[in-house]
């Protein structure tokens, strides 16, 4: 998201300051902001995107106001740094700037209702195919009107609480979006009033995150031309995904996310619906966690780990510290014993890997795995080439 | 059988829900979920095991109201014995209030003598190590505060009170209490979460054996196993309590 935007205005000519790599917290933003000063204390560039982790406005807030702030959207994450939804919502609003103009998803219920007093633009997808009434999944954050309690109505679910929603008792719903688009062929056809315009969503980026980038790049008074030829010129980052095809097989390393269920969740589904055979490594432990602590491993429970008991999987490998509880996990969800193999050590449970010709290879990763991840990757490719001649 | 989960739409943080999932699906027992505005079914009918989990501060806040009317129902099935678990923040649902860092104080159901304080921008995260009976108990704690004891306070749930474990590392009950949690009878309430019925078998075992199930847990070894190295991890004493 953050590099869609830096990407997009670094296309259309402005100079810009950004944390790209993801250092989304307090020291992150500092040091990302100190980069952007001369040696004589003058700033060097005249546009920052800043990516801040939700739970780090706190600190970064009071000291930063954005001209715009954008919210994609709020769904349950750490639960040591953000305990739920309903919490990081009434955090944001307490220590959102008043003037900052707020960017956000009218699809989530959620994050619509953070700092209300605030400006806000919204933006909404327009149903498409494969869009359902009612929340699939364990994970749904806001089953309840945050208004008056009742159970809310869906018409439409993207995923979890993503999606058009309505309170039969109070009347509260989802508001219009200030720009709404359709979603179609990696396209996004944009409407905002009268105006209309087409621009790309890049490859394996979310729609949603294209649309906000649209959103936020117009309210801040790029052309719709602008914003269709930045937009295009964007990519996600390989820190993100790789892919490489050796010996009829092809491994794709993805950043699945640790800690986090709905991310996950979302990631399992898009490997349920990739078509043909997968053979799936999981190393989604958080390895800072480890050094010091014990990860808390309770998300395993709000992932959906069931969209992976399908005869397309036909195994599994477990690596990592908690490489156990991802195998009883699997196991709960339906997968049958004799496909999962584990091993603590991430290198040595990649000699588990089947490497068949015709199968995908998924290599799944989180946040603080990067490194470790793309020696795994590189790992595996070798065996692939060795098992290939 | 039946296992019944209370307000599962309020009540529905951290994973919690599996416990009792896991349970039914072990026992072959019916799994009930009572919603907000339903009477519960445990009032009316012969269940195995009350369930609630961890929940939001609205959804705590929706459940304790829920379940108000049906309080002196609860107290009578826990002195028949009846068997019920509460965890992770279902626990605070229990005590008598919840006290936040500007002075509101919400009122709890009152069952249990304590109070529960909270702060909006700390929070506790540890993991727990302890003890039921002989069995080691693992999991995590992840709080906005911490909860206290009111020592004089009526507990209107059947005597003898006891705590639930015996804590061996990280908080009991506040940071300065060795026990952790409470039991009447087979109620039982705890701060810990973990899943904590799937994060150890021999708790999983016990609460089986108290809804008169003898049936095998699921996916035994898997369980045995993650168990087994979370107990070592929790035991080292150069690993870190807190987060």
């Amino acid at each position: 998201m953050t590099n869609l935007i830096a990407d997009a205005l670094l296309a259309s000519g402005k100079k810009v300051l950004v944390n790209r790599l993801g250092s989304n917290t307090e020291t992150g933003v500092a040091s990302a902001l100190l980069s952007g000063l001369s040696l004589g204390n003058r700033l060097k560039y005249p546009v920052a995107v800043l990516e801040v982790d939700e739970r780090s406005s706190v600190k970064v807030y009071p000291h930063l106001t954005p001209d715009c702030t954008v919210i994609t959207n709020l769904t349950r994450d750490s639960i040591m740094r953000n305990a739920f939804p309903e919490y990081m919502a009434e955090l944001l609003t307490r220590y959102m700037p008043p003037t900052t103009t707020l960017v956000l998803n009218a699809d989530d219920l959620i994050s619509c209702r953070v700092a209300p007093e605030n400006g806000r633009i919204y933006y909404s997808l327009a149903s498409a195919p494969g869009d359902v009434e009612s929340a699939g999944g364990i994970v749904n954050d806001l089953p309840l009107c945050p208004v008056c309690s009742a159970h809310l109505e869906y018409s439409l679910v993207r995923h979890g609480h993503i999606g058009r929603a309505r309170c039969p008792k109070c009347g509260l719903a989802s508001p219009e979006g200030d720009f709404t688009a359709r979603f179609s062929s990696g396209r996004l056809e944009i409407r905002s009033g009268a105006e209309r315009f087409d621009c790309p969503a890049p490859a394996h980026v979310d729609p949603y995150d294209a649309l906000a980038a649209a959103t936020l790049l117009r309210a801040l008074g790029l052309s719709a031309e602008a914003v269709s030829r930045g937009l295009a010129s964007a990519s996600l980052p390989a820190t993100r995904r790789r892919e490489a095809s050796i010996g009829g097989v092809r491994i794709v390393t993805l950043m699945a996310k640790d800690k986090n269920a709905v991310a996950c969740s979302r990631t399992f589904a898009a490997l349920r619906s990739a078509p043909g055979r997968k053979e799936v490594y999981l190393m989604m432990n958080c390895l800072y966690d480890q050094r010091h602590w014990s990860e808390n491993t309770c998300w395993l429970y709000d992932c959906d780990f069931e969209l992976l008991c399908h005869p397309d999987f036909t195994h599994f490998v477990a690596a990592g510290p908690r490489c156990l509880d991802y195998r009883l996990r699997l196991e709960l969800a339906g997968v049958p014993e004799c496909l999962i193999d584990a091993d603590p050590d991430e290198r040595r449970a990649a000699k588990y890997l089947k490497l068949t010709p015709g199968t995908d290879v998924y290599i799944l990763y989180g946040t603080d795995s990067v490194r470790l991840a793309r020696r795994v990757e590189r790992y595996v490719e070798k065996l692939a080439e060795r098992r290939a001649k | 059988m039946t296992v019944e989960i209370l307000y599962p739409e309020a009540m529905n943080l951290y994973g919690e829900q599996a416990n009792a999932m896991y349970l039914a699906k072990a026992a072959g027992a019916e799994l009930a979920l009572t919603h907000l505005y339903d009477r519960p079914l445990f009032t009316h009918e012969d269940v195995a095991l009350v369930y609630m989990g961890s929940g939001t501060w609205s959804g705590q806040q929706l459940a304790r109201d829920a379940l108000t009317p049906w309080v002196g129902e609860l107290i009578k099935r826990t002195e028949r014995g009846g068997a019920a678990l509460f965890t992770g923040s279902a626990f605070e649902v229990l005590g008598k209030y919840i006290q936040d860092e500007e002075g509101s104080c919400r009122p709890m159901l009152g069952l249990l003598p304590f109070y529960t304080d909270r702060s909006f921008l700390s929070r506790y995260n540890a993991i727990y190590l302890g003890k039921l009976g002989g069995e080691t108990i693992v999991g995590h704690k992840s709080q906005f505060g911490a909860s206290h004891l009111i020592p004089d306070a009526p507990c209107p749930l059947p005597m003898p009170l006891t705590f639930l474990f015996r804590t061996l590392r990280g908080a009991g009950l506040g940071p300065d209490t060795a026990w952790e949690g409470f039991r009447s009878k087979n109620l039982m309430a705890t701060a810990v979460s973990g899943p904590v019925v799937i994060q150890n078998p021999p708790f999983a075992r016990y609460l089986l054996a108290l809804m008169g199930s003898s049936a095998p847990l699921l996916c035994a070894d898997a369980a045995a196993a993650s168990y087994r190295v979370r107990v070592r991890e929790f035991s080292e004493p150069s690993r870190g309590v807190t987060y």
